[in-house]
């Protein structure tokens, strides 16, 4: 407890550091851009000049008092106006993050699964055909672009069996996530529909969602597969394996209670690391499905030189993998309770 | 062994899996199998998906829809649908009554020419048109929408007409805010239940304004807008609302008229919802709903559309071939439109993301690079128009005289043109800037809207050819999303820009004052104004006074020649459409403007 305590009040340290690399970049803008950070919409830009706005917004000042004043309007919630968008960063972001986050939670229960059997099955079958068929597979798997297998799923899966279609929501569905009798508790459409209690919502999200999921995981999960298949093989030539047989236990009980566990321990690792290479990827994904995330926000706003999306966007990505660490962190402990955080 | 076995066992799967996909496969069908289908249109269907709703595929979506702050036609296909216009048009028909019940002429004294050459213009309103949240259609309320159209700086046609200024703003400052209220205010007068304009002087094409279906002279609801914060309509508030920017904008996300169909909702950047308005004054739509759906990759869009979840794409040459001859898909394809393309010269540019050091050179541009006559000159022999219209379009479009659209009355084929010739170009580019330009070199880059792969491939062809004049000259490309382009058109910060000119009717005084009028569109955010006011203002000025059909051919060629003598843009194609739908899809009527569609004539079956 001492510990997630500790790691949460590290939260903010990081963040505020983050967000000082971050806003030490806008130094590489014209003075028009760095005003822009500075103001909720590019309105105050009409009618003034730049000089009277630098001054007005300290522009001119050292870097640690424009970085404070920043800073303060971001605790405020105000992160700027997105030209991109056509609306302030903060709402952008927040119609955008939970529909990438939903696809990113996907991602990494679609790896964490199919990554812990399918190893598990490579390693228990070792050198023989089901083994050796999930080797081939995991190199189709890495080596497929993601929007080549994106655009591949979708004719197999939505062209020709009808079963997956792309976007976020039927139209059915949009017609109720956008009545009042349905209440938005996160943006995560798979989690609010169960909360309103509408399954026929949840089933049409996951099945949109599905696709777009396994084209952007299964990259990872080729990896994943691969990673824990080695890390099992490694453990089972581990005296503690042989001590544990010879007490009496039975294959399955070493496997699942000792050798499984251990092998964890570097799985859980890969995954921590695996999210920003997720979210890199959402980019190309939520594209060819059509699927309204933060990814193609992103990338508009790079492409737009829209600085305070940019800010903005790095900031949100920066929270999500620094959770996504803690989480990760916690679950070693789990697995191994000889690793102390303390 | 083992490895063999498991190749024997993964080729087996594969095969497996294919044989159920090709096997569920709808497949392309022959020629004689779609017209079976197309006699069997008025069998009701049960293979509609969605027979209720319109599903419009877009690859951009609307940056507003505030119909006086709308700079695309991405935009005006929704404004279309949910205005009307004092009166309507259709291609190749005569104007026709709308919310006014008759189309004012001379004949019927509804034009009056005063002795002192001011000219009246009187609209009989409509009685008893709803809006869409109930509220009756009166004079006041086209009295307002003008009034503000005119005051937030959109309807600059409008604006020219009735107050001889650009914009409002200008007006202000030359005579006072008092003045210019008063007379914007008496330019625009209620009499019974019309509405009369009076004009400082006669202007040709005033009634084709009128007759823009609702795109950007679509009537608004009075009330509903003050209530929602918009200009209140008195000269004591006047000030806050005088050319107003996008987001000061309080109708950025809203809409109320009288059109066919009344906005529901609007997720940005994501889709546009348009529910059928019962009480149309025409009679309600076929169709319940109709729905402007952006998907921004084409191959997802080809998709969708095969799947039948979205009904009507608009698509490139090349990406037609993806449908073609597809079961249950028909193509309508080169529609000639009413969309030139032009590569604009920036001769002031704004902001420095574009300009590199700011300085002629290896690693920039001046601000004013474009204002030298032998750079523009020189690019434009620098571009390669029939590579680009037989590779890049396919040959889906021809070849502009000039800013007068091929096929309108007075566009001269005999006009100046520049074709590609790298030898006068280079001559051009040792002329320029007298003779610097050549030994140091120049670097600037451009963006295209993100998606238009004709728009990226203009510049690529310049890029290419620029190279082969001399290796000092780069371009590089970049790409923006359609509302940051649009935005960053208006804001002069592109050095070079791919616009249109998109004229709703044949005068040419349309193309020719948007383009080269200094209180069009063009000469401001394209920074050449003094120039305008120079050489053409006093003959766009008479194209629009004169009624005299030999005088407006007169003036109009003149005002092309010019055009092209001064190397204003690069007049690259004028566009050919391809549109792909549904074959459930009945009532979409061609247009100059193939992807802006009426739905109130929509219908699924």
């Amino acid at each position: 407890m001492q510990y997630i305590l500790k790691r949460l009040i590290t939260i903010p340290v990081i963040m505020l550091i983050l967000s000082m690399i971050i806003f030490s970049l806008a130094f590489f803008l014209s003075p028009s851009e760095r005003v822009a950070v500075f103001v909720s919409s590019p309105d105050a830009l009409q009618n003034v000049s730049l000089d009277e706005l630098i001054n007005r917004y300290g522009l001119d000042e050292p870097f640690y008092i424009q970085y404070k004043n920043w800073f303060k309007r971001v605790i405020k919630g105000d992160l700027g106006w997105s030209t991109s968008a056509r609306m302030p960063v903060a709402t952008a972001l927040a119609l955008r993050i939970p529909a990438t986050v939903e696809l990113l939670l996907l991602g990494q229960f679609i790896i964490f699964i199919g990554g812990i059997f399918l190893g598990t099955l490579a390693a228990i079958k070792h050198n023989r055909t089901a083994d050796y068929f999930i080797r081939i597979t995991t190199i189709f798997g890495i080596s497929i672009p993601g929007f080549i297998l994106g655009l591949v799923l979708l004719i197999i899966f939505y062209v020709k069996l009808d079963i997956f279609p792309p976007g976020r929501l039927s139209l059915t569905s949009l017609d109720v996530v956008s009545s009042q009798e349905f209440t938005t508790y996160t943006g995560m459409y798979l989690i609010d529909s169960l909360f309103n209690r509408r399954l026929d919502v949840f089933f049409d999200s996951l099945r949109h969602i599905i696709l777009p999921s396994i084209a952007y995981s299964l990259g990872s999960l080729a990896a994943a597969v691969r990673l824990i298949r080695s890390s099992i093989l490694e453990n089972l030539r581990k005296d503690y394996v042989n001590t544990a047989r010879v007490k009496g236990l039975t294959e399955k009980r070493v496997m699942n209670k000792h050798v499984l566990r251990n092998a964890l321990l570097p799985f859980i690792t890969f995954m921590g690391m695996e999210i920003p290479t997720l979210l890199g990827g959402a980019v190309i994904i939520e594209t060819v499905f059509n699927y309204p995330g933060m990814g193609t926000f992103i990338v508009t706003a790079a492409r737009g030189l829209d600085f305070p999306a940019i800010l903005g966007s790095s900031l949100a990505i920066g929270v999500i993998i620094i959770v996504s660490n803690l989480i990760i962190d916690l679950l070693y402990a789990v697995l191994n309770p000889l690793i102390s955080l303390e | 062994m083992k490895i063999k076995k498991c190749f024997q066992a993964l080729l087996i799967v594969v095969m497996l899996f294919s044989l159920i996909v090709t096997g569920c496969s709808p497949g392309e069908t022959p020629e004689g199998q779609q017209d079976t289908q197309e006699e069997q249109a008025g069998v009701p269907r049960d293979d509609i998906k969605n027979p209720d709703t319109f599903i419009q595929a877009t690859l951009s979506g609307a940056e507003t829809l505030d119909l006086h702050f709308m700079s695309s036609a991405a935009t005006s296909g929704i404004s279309l649908n949910v205005y009307d216009s004092l009166l309507a048009s259709k291609k190749g028909e005569d104007l026709e009554p709308s919310l006014s019940t008759i189309v004012p002429s001379t004949e019927n004294n509804l034009i009056n020419v005063l002795n002192d050459g001011k000219t009246t213009i009187e609209f009989p309103i409509r009685e008893g048109v709803k809006f869409h949240n109930g509220e009756i259609l009166t004079p006041e309320d086209v009295k307002y929408t003008f009034m503000r159209g005119i005051i937030v700086g959109s309807l600059s046609n409008l604006t020219i007409a009735l107050l001889g200024e650009g914009s409002y703003k200008d007006l202000v400052e030359k005579v006072g805010s008092n003045e210019a209220f008063n007379k914007l205010d008496s330019s625009i007068s209620i009499s019974d239940h019309s509405i009369i304009f009076l004009l400082d002087e006669p202007y040709g094409p005033f009634l084709d304004l009128m007759a823009d279906n609702g795109a950007h002279f679509g009537i608004l609801n009075k009330s509903w807008c003050i209530e929602h914060g918009a200009w209140s309509g008195t000269k004591e508030t006047v000030a806050d609302f005088i050319s107003i920017t996008l987001e000061e904008n309080s109708l950025h996300d809203k809409m109320m008229g009288t059109g066919p169909f009344e906005f529901k909702t609007w997720e940005i950047g994501e889709r546009v919802i348009l529910e059928r308005f019962e009480d149309y004054w025409q009679g309600p739509a076929k169709i319940n709903r109709a729905i402007r759906q952006v998907v921004s990759d084409t191959n997802t869009a080809i998709l969708l559309l095969q799947k039948g979840d979205i009904d009507f794409i608009n698509l490139d040459l090349p990406d037609l071939q993806q449908v073609e001859g597809y079961e249950g898909i028909k193509v309508i394809k080169e529609m000639p439109t009413s969309q030139l393309i032009k590569i604009n010269f920036n001769f002031d540019i704004h902001g420095s993301k574009y300009v590199g050091s700011g300085e002629l050179g290896p690693n920039g541009i001046p601000r004013d690079f474009f204002s030298d006559i032998d750079v523009r000159k020189a690019f434009s022999y620098t571009f390669d128009y029939d590579t680009f219209i037989d590779e890049v379009l396919l040959g889906a479009g021809i070849k502009p005289y000039g800013p007068v659209l091929v096929g309108h009355p007075t566009a001269n084929p005999d006009n100046l043109q520049y074709d590609f010739d790298l030898e006068k170009a280079e001559k051009h580019f040792k002329e320029a800037f007298n003779g610097e330009l050549w030994d140091k070199g120049f670097k600037l880059t451009v963006p295209f809207n993100e998606g238009n792969n004709q728009r990226q491939r203009a510049l690529e062809i310049l890029q290419l050819n620029l190279k082969k004049i001399n290796p000092n000259f780069q371009l590089e490309i970049t790409s923006l999303p359609w509302p940051a382009y649009v935005g960053e058109i208006n804001d002069r910060e592109m050095p070079l820009s791919q616009f249109g000119i998109l004229p709703r009717y044949e005068h040419p005084h349309f193309s020719l004052a948007y383009h080269m009028y200094s209180r069009g569109y063009y000469a401001p955010v394209k920074g050449y104004v003094e120039l305008a006011e120079e050489r053409y203002d006093e003959l766009v000025e008479e194209l629009g006074r004169s009624f005299d059909d030999e005088r407006v051919k007169e003036i109009s060629h003149e005002l092309q020649r010019r055009s092209s003598e001064d190397a204003l843009s690069i007049f690259h194609y004028q566009v050919i459409g391809n549109v792909a739908m549904r074959d459930w899809v009945q009532g979409y009527e061609e247009s100059p403007f193939p992807f802006i569609i009426n739905y109130h004539s929509i219908s699924k079956e």
